[in-house]
C-alpha cells in the first residue's frame, strides 16, 4: 500500500515535471508574448466552464430525482407540515435562481472569450438596471421573509391545549432522561441541587431532606480528607492535584448544602409548591411512547454541557442549556406504524422516530439518543399507566 | 511613516524577518497561511477518512496521529472531535482572516494607493510576528498530552468552560484561548493600520470614489474587524476568567462528574451573543476581500469596466452593516426568545438583496466582455458561481422557521464551506494567481494553473454538494460516525464519495503548492504590467523596491476601470494616465 503511495506520488511529480516543460515550449515556439496566455488555452477553458456547467446542472437534477428517496420522510407532526411546504416553496425560488444564474454565468464566459480582434463594450453602468435587480429580489424576498415569519410564529406561540402531554427530557453526557407529568398537568419544581439518585431533581420535601443528609456527609468526608492532604502538603508532599480536587469538591457540597437547606426554608412556607413532583413520572428506559393527536409540550433542560434535543421527523429541535429551560410544542399526527406506511408510499425507509443530540456536547456526542413511538392515545395511557410514579419510584 | 529613502541599508534580518515593508509582510504572511492551510487541510483529510469508513483500521491515521489518538488505526472519539475544531480555526482565522486580508491588504492597500508604504510599518510587523506566535501556540496545542481544544471552533461553554467535560477542555482549550487572544490583537493591529492608510495616504487624485473596489473592500472589512474582534475578545476573556479565576459568567446549575458547581448565575447563551456579534461579522471579515479581490480580477480580464461601480460600493457597506444584526440566525433555536427570531429572519434576508446586486453586476461585467481566461480569472468566474450556490442556500438557513430542521446538520457545513470556504479560498487562489507577478516578478505557470483550478471546482462541488442531502436527511453535524443510527445507513454511500474528492481536492492543492514555489524561483519572467491593468501596482517597477515607487508617487487622473473606453487605441487606461480634453471620469 505504502508502496502504491510513493509510486502515485512519483509519477505525478514526473507528470508535472513534463508538463512544465512541455508549457514553456509551446510559449516558445509559438512566441506568444510572454505575459499574455494563448488564445488556444483560453478556448480550451472556455469550453470547459460550458462542459462543466452541464455536468453541474445534470449533477444537480439528477441528485434531485434520483436521492430524494434518501431525505426525511413526510413531517410526523402538524406544524412540520407547513416547514415542509415552506421548504417547497424556498427550494423551488432558489432552483430557478440558480439556474438562471448559473446558466447566464457559463453562456457569457463560452460566448465573450477573448479573441485578439474583438473589443469588450464600453458599459459602466445602467441605474434602471441597477434599480430592477434590487427591486426583484428585494419584493421575492420580502415574499418569503413574510411567510417564514408567520410560520415561525404560528411554531413558536401556539395556544396550549387543555389536554395537552406536559413533559420534558434532561440531557446530560450522554444521554437522555425523560419525564411526564401526573394528572396534574404539572411538572413539579425540580433543581439541580438534587440530581444524584434523584435522575431529573424532582424536589418532593423527602428528596430534599435525604439529599440534604447526602451533602452533609461529603461535606464531613472532604473536610477530613482536606485536612490529611494538608497535613501532607505541609511534610513536604507534593499532591496540589488531589488538593485542589478535594478541595474544589468541597466547596462545590457545602454550598449545595445551603441551596437544598433554602429549599427545605421554602418548602416550609409553601409546601404546595412541592408536591407537584410527587405524581410525575421519570422514565428510566432509552425509549419512550407519546399520543397521536394531541399536543405535546416538551420542555428541556440540560445537567451538564448545552446539548439540542433534535427531533428530525417532527421537524422539530431545541437547545438544551445548563440553568435554561427551553420548550418545543408539537403534535405528532402518524403513529410509528402509518409513518412506516406513508414513507414506504413514497420510497422511503423509516426507522422510528428518534430524539437525538444536535450539539456537540462531548467524546459520545454521536451517541445519545431517545427512542419514541407514536401511538393511538389509548395504548399511550396503557404505556404511561405501568410507569412508576415519583413518590413511589424514589426509594 | 515610511518615508523615500533612497539609500536605505537592509540586513538579512530586517530584510527577510523582522521587515518593516508592506511587500515583504504580504509575503510572510501568504507562506505563512499556506502552511496553515496545509495543516488544515491535511486534518479534514483525516477525519473524512474516519467518516467514510468509521471504526475501520487505518494505517495512514495511526501514521499522523500516532498510538495514543488512533491505536491500530482506528480513530479516537476525542481526537476526531479536536481535529474537527482544529480545523475549522485554523481556516476560518488563520488562513482566511490572517491570511487573506493579512496578505493582500498588505501587498494592495499601498500600492494601489500610491503609498510608499503602510501608516505604521513598525505595528504592520508587530501585527504579523503575533499572527505568527498565535499559529506557533495553535499548533503546538495539537501536540500536548491531552490533546487541542475539542469543542468546536465556537468552543461554547459550559463545554469548553469545564476541563472535567472532555479531555480537550484542559490545557488544549487554554492553549487555544492564549492563541486566539494574541491572534485578535494581531488583526487588530493590522485592521488600524489598513484604516489610517485608506483614510490618510492616498496619492493626489485618489478620491475615495476612485479608489478599486479591492481596496472599498479591504477598508470596509477592516472596519468590521475593529469593531467585531474586540467583542470576541472580551468572550474569550470571560471564559478564561471562568476557567481560571472561578467565576461564573457563562454558568449556571451545572452538575458534572458526579457534583453539582458551585459557580451559578451565569448564561451559556451570552457566550453564544457575544461570539457571534464577532462570528458573522466574521463570515465577511473573510468574504469581502475575496470579493473585492474577485471584481478587480473580473474586470481586468473581462477587459470591461466593473459594472455599476458606485453600485458595488453601496452592497459592499450595505453588506457590512447588515452584518452586525444578523447575528442571532445561529442562535435561532437556543432558546432565545422566538420574538428576536423574528427581527433576525428579517435582517438575514435583507443580506441576500445586496448580494444579489453583486452578483447581476458581475454577470452584467462578464456580458460583452472580452474574457481572458487567465487561471486567475476562472478562479475569479468560480468564486461568483460558489458565491451563488453557497448563498441561496443561506436564505433556507436565514429562514428561522426552515432553519428549525436543518440546524446544525450537514445542510449548514455544505452552505457555509461552499460560500465562505471554498469561496473565499477561490477568491484568494485568484488574487495569488493574478498579484503572483507584482510580488515576485514572475508569473505562475498557466497550464498548472489550469490543472489546479479544474480538480478544485470539482473537487468542491463534489465534496460540499452531497452534504446538503445529509443534511435533508436530517445527520448532524460534528458526529464521529453516524453507525449507531439505524435512519442513516442509507445515506452512508454519500460519505465515501464526499471522502474520495476531499483527497482529490487535497493533492489537487499539491500542484498549486509545487506551482508556487516552482515559480518563486524558475518561473517566466514577468513585464510591469502582465494583465494590461489600470490600477497603479502596475505603474510601479517590477523590481520591489524600498517606498514601491522610484521617483515621485504617481498621480491619479481617473477611476481604476478605464477598459476598453472609446477613442483609446489600447483596451486599457491605466489610473495615471491625464483625462483628454472633454473627457469624462468612469463614463
Amino acid at each position: 500500500m505504502a508502496l502504491l503511495i510513493l509510486l502515485t506520488v512519483l509519477l505525478i511529480i514526473i507528470a508535472i515535471a513534463k508538463i512544465l516543460k512541455s508549457n514553456e515550449l509551446v510559449y516558445k515556439l509559438k512566441d506568444i508574448d510572454a505575459d499574455t496566455v494563448s488564445p488556444a488555452e483560453i478556448k480550451t477553458n472556455a469550453t470547459g466552464i460550458l462542459v462543466f456547467g452541464f455536468v453541474l446542472f445534470a449533477m444537480v437534477i439528477s441528485t434531485f430525482i434520483g436521492w430524494e428517496k434518501y431525505l426525511l420522510p413526510p413531517s410526523g407532526s402538524v406544524h412540520g407540515v407547513e416547514i415542509d411546504t415552506l421548504m417547497m416553496v424556498t427550494m423551488v425560488i432558489i432552483m430557478i435562481v440558480f439556474f438562471i444564474t448559473h446558466a447566464l454565468l457559463f453562456w457569457f464566459v463560452f460566448k465573450y472569450y477573448y479573441r485578439k480582434d474583438r473589443k469588450a463594450l464600453w458599459y459602466p453602468h445602467n441605474n434602471s438596471l441597477e434599480i430592477a435587480w434590487t427591486v426583484v429580489p428585494a419584493s421575492v424576498l420580502i415574499l418569503l421573509i413574510t411567510y417564514g415569519m408567520s410560520t415561525w410564529s404560528n411554531i413558536m406561540y401556539p395556544e396550549y391545549e387543555d389536554d395537552a402531554v406536559v413533559m420534558e427530557v434532561v440531557s446530560e453526557q450522554f444521554k437522555w432522561t425523560a419525564r411526564y407529568s401526573g394528572e396534574d398537568q404539572t411538572l413539579g419544581y425540580a433543581s439541580f441541587a438534587l440530581y444524584g439518585k434523584n435522575p431529573v431533581g424532582v424536589a418532593t420535601i423527602y428528596a430534599m431532606e435525604d439529599r440534604l443528609q447526602e451533602c452533609e456527609s461529603k461535606v464531613i468526608s472532604f473536610s477530613k480528607d482536606s485536612a490529611e492532604l494538608e497535613t501532607l502538603l505541609t511534610n513536604g508532599w507534593n499532591r496540589e492535584n488531589d488538593y485542589d480536587k478535594v478541595i474544589s469538591s468541597l466547596k462545590n457540597y457545602r454550598s449545595n448544602v445551603n441551596r437544598v437547606k433554602r429549599m427545605l426554608l421554602e418548602a416550609e412556607k409553601n409546601p404546595a409548591l412541592f408536591d407537584a413532583g410527587e405524581d410525575d413520572l421519570v422514565i428510566n428506559s432509552d425509549s419512550i411512547y407519546l399520543p397521536k393527536g394531541r399536543q405535546v409540550i416538551l420542555n428541556i433542560r440540560s445537567k451538564d454541557v448545552i446539548h439540542s434535543a433534535y427531533l428530525p421527523h417532527f421537524r422539530a429541535q431545541m437547545n438544551a442549556v445548563p440553568g435554561l429551560t427551553t420548550r418545543f410544542v408539537f403534535e405528532p399526527r402518524l403513529t410509528n406504524e402509518e409513518m412506516f406506511e406513508v414513507a414506504k408510499a413514497e420510497g422511503k425507509n423509516f426507522t422510528g422516530y428518534i430524539l437525538l443530540c444536535n450539539k456537540i456536547c462531548g467524546t459520545s456526542h454521536y451517541n445519545m439518543k431517545l427512542h419514541i413511538r407514536v401511538v393511538e392515545d389509548k395504548d399511550y395511557r396503557k404505556w404511561l399507566s405501568a410507569q412508576t410514579v415519583f413518590k413511589e419510584a424514589y426509594k | 511613516m515610511a518615508g523615500g529613502h533612497d539609500h536605505h541599508h537592509e540586513t538579512f534580518i530586517s530584510k527577510y524577518i523582522f521587515s518593516f515593508d508592506h511587500k515583504m509582510i504580504a509575503k510572510q504572511y501568504l507562506i505563512t497561511a499556506i502552511s496553515m492551510a496545509v495543516v488544515g487541510m491535511a486534518m479534514s483529510v483525516l477525519f473524512r477518512l474516519q467518516l467514510a469508513w468509521p471504526g475501520e483500521k487505518m494505517w495512514i491515521l495511526n501514521f499522523f496521529l500516532g498510538d495514543k489518538w488512533a491505536p491500530d488505526g482506528i480513530l479516537d472519539p476525542n481526537m476526531y472531535l479536536a481535529l474537527v475544531t482544529i480545523h475549522g480555526t485554523i481556516i476560518v482565522f488563520f488562513v482566511l482572516t490572517g491570511g487573506l486580508s493579512g496578505t493582500f491588504s498588505n501587498l494592495l492597500i499601498p500600492y494601489q494607493l500610491g503609498a510608499r508604504d503602510m501608516a505604521s510599518g513598525f505595528m504592520n510587523m508587530l501585527s504579523y510576528w503575533l499572527f505568527f506566535l498565535s499559529s506557533v501556540i495553535m499548533l503546538y496545542s495539537c501536540v500536548i498530552e491531552s490533546g487541542p481544544a475539542s469543542g468546536g471552533w465556537t468552543v461554547y461553554p459550559p463545554l469548553s468552560a469545564l476541563p472535567q467535560a472532555m479531555p480537550g477542555s484542559g490545557l488544549g482549550m487554554t492553549l487555544w484561548l492564549v492563541s486566539m487572544t494574541i491572534f485578535i490583537a494581531s488583526s487588530l493591529m493590522g485592521s488600524l493600520n489598513y484604516i489610517v492608510t485608506v483614510v490618510n495616504l492616498r496619492t493626489k487624485g485618489m478620491t475615495m470614489t476612485r479608489m478599486p473596489l479591492t481596496i472599498w473592500c479591504f477598508f470596509v472589512t477592516a472596519v468590521l474587524g475593529v469593531l467585531s474582534f474586540p467583542v470576541l475578545l472580551s468572550a474569550a476573556l470571560l471564559l478564561m476568567f471562568d476557567r481560571s479565576l472561578g467565576t461564573s459568567f457563562y454558568l449556571d446549575s451545572i452538575f458534572i462528574g458526579g457534583q453539582p458547581l458551585e459557580a451559578t448565575g451565569g448564561s451559556p447563551i451570552l457566550y453564544e451573543h457575544l461570539f457571534w456579534f464577532l462570528g458573522h461579522p466574521e463570515v465577511y471579515i473573510i468574504l469581502l476581500p475575496a470579493l473585492g479581490l474577485v471584481s478587480e480580477v473580473v474586470s481586468t480580464n473581462s477587459r470591461k469596466p466593473i459594472f455599476g461601480y458606485r453600485a458595488m460600493i453601496v452592497s459592499v457597506l450595505a453588506i457590512a452593516f447588515l452584518s452586525f444584526v444578523v447575528w442571532g440566525h445561529h442562535m435561532f433555536i437556543t432558546g432565545m426568545s422566538p420574538f428576536l427570531g423574528t427581527v433576525f429572519t428579517f435582517t438575514t434576508l435583507l443580506i441576500a438583496i445586496p448580494s444579489a446586486v453583486k452578483v447581476f453586476n458581475y454577470l452584467a461585467t462578464i456580458w460583452k466582455g472580452n474574457l481572458r481566461l487567465t487561471p486567475a480569472m476562472l478562479y475569479a468566474l468560480g468564486m461568483v458561481s460558489l458565491f451563488i450556490s453557497g448563498g441561496l442556500t443561506g436564505i433556507v438557513l436565514g429562514d428561522s422557521a426552515l432553519d428549525i430542521n436543518v440546524h446544525d446538520t450537514y445542510f449548514v457545513v455544505g452552505h457555509f464551506h461552499i460560500v465562505m470556504g471554498a469561496g473565499a479560498i477561490f477568491g484568494m487562489f485568484a488574487g495569488v494567481y493574478h498579484w503572483f507577478p507584482r510580488m515576485y516578478g514572475r508569473l505562475m505557470n498557466n497550464s498548472l494553473g489550469y490543472i489546479h483550478f479544474w480538480v478544485t471546482i470539482i473537487a468542491v462541488y463534489g465534496v460540499f454538494y452531497p452534504m446538503h442531502f445529509l443534511g435533508l436527511a436530517g445527520a448532524p453535524r460534528r458526529y464521529y460516525t453516524n453507525a449507531e443510527y439505524e435512519m442513516f445507513d442509507d445515506i452512508q454511500f454519500i460519505n465515501p464519495i464526499i471522502t474520495a474528492f476531499s483527497i482529490l481536492s487535497a493533492v489537487g492543492q499539491f500542484i498549486f503548492i509545487f506551482n508556487f514555489f516552482y515559480s518563486i524561483r524558475k518561473g517566466r519572467k514577468s513585464n510591469q504590467n502582465p494583465w494590461k491593468a489600470t490600477s497603479l501596482e502596475w505603474t510601479a517597477p517590477v523590481e520591489r523596491i524600498h517606498g514601491n515607487w522610484p521617483g515621485a508617487l504617481p498621480t491619479v487622473y481617473r477611476w481604476p476601470y478605464d477598459y476598453s473606453k472609446p477613442g483609446y487605441e489600447e483596451d486599457f487606461v491605466p489610473q495615471n494616465v491625464p483625462l483628454k480634453e472633454g473627457e469624462l471620469d468612469g463614463h
